[in-house]
């Protein structure tokens, strides 16, 4: 890590916001994301490992964390569910945790999905959850704050 | 194009957004045309559901005998396309002579 990567990582800081679980608000949270890593001069590849897990846990909860969703991102539950993002920095690692008040969902243990069959055979889903797992160094699931707690980290 | 190729230009986050913005026009053209070659030079982002409406196009197309390729990602967008494995079923290329090749075999 160079001199200007490490600038963030002396002085440990956490930032947290609340949002709903709402298309307006998926773009919402990337743009606070993107204020903060630029604000922290996070490296370019630490962001975009950032932004595909916040938009993969995001549109998680928007598209099957309500008790009637149906997966369709016409179908949003309303009012919309509550949603807090938590991001953490310390001298090691950036973590970024991720509470909703939807349907208990454990990512950890949820079948992931890589495109691994013919084009004919394939189905959608489980590609975001594959992501999430390729881009994060770690992830965590349970049963907290809001309802569910995921924290994803990111080792620096 | 006169080769019968069709060029698509896409630019910004194929996020959920945007994928939402780009769905019906890439159903259209995966109807209506039958040799695409998708130009992800100047987009930035991808994610799962941006994923999904290139998958379901080209799944449209390669049901009349058609096909899609993927020209010059940026290489965080490669990750992500390699990583969920896309480059199996849509080839991947740095060059629109590429793409013509694997159109004319």
């Amino acid at each position: 890590m160079n001199a200007v990567q490490k600038q963030h990582v002396n002085h440990p800081r956490t930032w947290r916001k609340a949002f709903t679980g709402t298309l307006d608000d998926i773009s919402a949270a990337a743009k606070w994301l993107d204020a903060i890593a630029a604000e922290q001069q996070f490296p370019e590849q630490l962001v975009f490992a950032l932004q595909v897990c916040l938009e993969e846990l995001l549109t998680n909860i928007v598209r099957h964390g309500g008790a009637e969703s149906s997966g369709n991102l016409s179908d949003v539950q309303l009012p919309p569910l509550n949603v807090e993002i938590t991001i953490c920095t310390s001298a090691q690692h950036i973590s970024m945790t991720i509470e909703d008040d939807g349907k208990p969902f454990d990512i950890v243990n949820a079948p992931a999905q890589r495109i691994d069959r013919p084009l004919d055979e394939l189905q959608p889903g489980g590609l975001g959850i594959q992501l999430v797992r390729n881009f994060a160094s770690s992830i965590a699931y349970a049963p907290a704050g809001l309802g569910n707690r995921v924290v994803v980290e990111f080792l620096l | 194009m006169d080769n019968g190729i069709t060029s698509v230009l896409l630019s910004g986050r194929m996020d959920v957004q945007g994928a939402i913005a780009i769905d019906k026009k890439f159903s259209a053209i995966a109807e209506e045309k039958k040799k695409v070659v998708i130009d992800l030079s100047r987009v930035t982002f991808m994610a799962s559901l941006g994923i999904r409406t290139l998958i379901m196009s080209c799944k449209t197309l390669a049901s009349k005998g058609g096909d899609m390729v993927l020209l010059n990602p940026q290489p965080n967008v490669e990750k992500v396309l390699r990583t969920s494995g896309v480059d199996t079923v849509i080839q991947i290329v740095p060059d629109m002579n590429a793409a013509a090749a694997i159109f004319a075999k």
